[in-house]
């Protein structure tokens, strides 16, 4: 598990820097403060085995720059290093902007780590074919969207971790079927048949990804799990099944990192919450200092807090209304 | 007559009102074996205010309990008794009681319930004012407006909030 960051000079940041909680962190902000690059960045940075070229490989995978990793480097500097420590040691990459290959030292065994990143569209239902696109063919999709496609694929474990059985158990019901696999198709088998992934609502097939990630083994205790914006096409009343779903994982020794613009995700972790550990970091920007952090273990005393400005001023609105001559 | 008014720890400073009173008292509702009663009722210049007062962080409750007792409100308040056994009915019987006292006045009849939780953000208190509405019979599924005047507004306030947009009767705690 991931406990401190230190990111210099990287993409939209200048300096960064944060110790992380072994359980469930939580990033908000505004659009453009960050928060998909530094999901990014930790994933393309565990991924890979620890030396520079690799290492360099996952990030333009990952990034998609439109040319070599320098374009990752903040404008007008000279290059951009990012430092980790984990359980287990340190990391350290160094992005230098002449053509060389990025400098990458530490002694952080990448055995049991499993990173594993699901980005904001659902790709399932596009799997067909699309692994043999993505290998042969230069491609603009992002490799995260390759990457949890493979990890989809893996077949399911012979034997399910008990402790995940509850949550399995849930996914299912609400899913009201299996996924099941013929020719690189998915489809949801039902008690009226069998659905092709096309046609079952994209909320539903995020639902059905998590379900898989679980069943094969890409979802469990020695896993970080990057989750770019879970709300996304996820109605509001799943919500509370997919935070009891990632705190079973939290409870086993999952480390997750989550993005996110929605307070009915924020909201449901801490309400939630016993023993969990629970932080959550607001990214801003910040005049001539590039992207600002603050962190906080309650939702409420977080700040500053772009989603709870927006309810506050529709609230408001509310309360001039009421308090106004027209019915409210 | 503007008035001060106290409910358990908290003060109201009603002052600058027309008329401030008490309604939940035996001398001045005389229906209570039967019909609820919101705490105040406040007039205005521009409407009538139904005012009810929840305070489950109050300090005279002995640590040891408050943690329950906010516990068990919070209980109600999750499973929506306390909108629709408690401040729903309250707002009904008051109007109803009254409208057959012939004391309705000829302005607009706002219902605002404090809710003193520091736990309550903005968008919770939204999402309360939405249940205090339904629960109060302002707003249904499939009910179109009353044709006879009925309560036409209603909020659900924190201190902060009730402090911050009702700065003319503000609200303080005495200990």
């Amino acid at each position: 598990m991931i406990e401190r960051i230190e990111i210099r000079k990287f993409t939209v940041f200048d300096e960064l820097e944060t110790d992380l909680v072994p359980g469930v962190n939580i990033f908000i902000g505004a659009n453009g403060t960050g928060k998909t690059h530094l999901l990014k960045l930790l994933y393309a940075l565990l991924h890979p085995r620890w030396d520079g070229s690799s290492h360099e490989h996952k990030l333009l995978g990952v990034f998609k720059p439109s040319g070599s990793h320098e374009r990752l480097i903040a404008k007008g500097e000279k290059a951009a290093s990012i430092r980790f420590q984990a359980e287990g040691g340190t990391f350290q990459i160094v992005l230098p902007k002449d053509p060389a290959s990025p400098i990458a030292s530490g002694n952080l065994s990448p055995d049991d780590i499993k990173p594993l990143y699901i980005p904001v569209k659902e790709m399932l239902a596009n799997a067909p074919g699309f692994r043999s696109l993505y290998a042969q063919r230069e491609t603009h999709f992002e490799e995260v969207y390759a990457d949890i496609i493979d990890k989809a694929f893996l077949p399911p474990l012979k034997t399910i971790d008990p402790r995940l059985e509850k949550s399995l158990d849930a996914l299912q019901k609400a899913i009201r079927g299996k996924i099941i696999t013929k020719n690189e198709v998915f489809y949801l088998k039902t008690g009226r048949g069998e659905i092709e992934f096309t046609l079952v609502a994209e909320g539903m097939r995020k639902l059905a990804l998590l379900w898989l990630l679980i069943r094969n083994g890409a979802l469990e205790e020695k896993t970080i799990l990057f989750w770019d914006e879970p709300e996304t096409n996820i109605n509001p009343s799943m919500i509370p099944l997919v935070v009891e779903v990632l705190y079973d994982l939290e409870r086993i020794g999952a480390q997750i990192f989550i993005a996110t613009h929605s307070y009915v995700v924020c909201k449901e972790f801490e309400l939630q919450r016993k023993e969990h550990s629970l932080r959550y970091y607001s990214l801003f920007a910040e005049e001539k200092r590039g992207i600002g952090l603050e962190s906080s273990e309650a939702y409420h005393l977080l700040s500053p807090n772009r989603i709870a400005d927006q309810y506050g001023r529709m609230y408001d609105l509310e309360i001039e209304r009421a308090l106004g001559k027209e019915d409210g | 007559m503007g008035d001060v008014l106290i409910e358990g720890e908290l003060e109201f400073d009603f002052r600058k009102a027309i008329r401030a009173e008490r309604f939940d008292e035996e001398k001045r509702h005389r229906m209570s074996h039967c019909m609820k009663a919101v705490d105040f009722l406040v007039e205005w210049p521009d409407a009538l205010w139904f005012i009810e007062v929840k305070d489950p962080s109050k300090s005279s409750i002995p640590d040891h309990l408050s943690n329950k007792e906010r516990r068990n409100f919070i209980e109600r308040m999750k499973k929506k008794v306390l909108f629709h056994e408690e401040l729903g009915p309250k707002a009904k019987d008051s109007f109803l009681y009254l409208h057959l006292m012939g004391e309705v006045p000829e302005k607009p009849i706002k219902y605002f319930v404090l809710l003193a939780l520091r736990e309550l953000d903005k968008a919770l208190l939204s999402f309360s004012a939405r249940e205090l509405k339904q629960a109060s019979c302002l707003i249904g599924p499939n009910n179109s407006e009353w044709r006879n005047r009925y309560i036409c507004a209603a909020a659900v306030y924190n201190l902060e909030t009730w402090n911050q947009h009702l700065g003319h009767c503000p609200v303080r705690r005495c200990l």
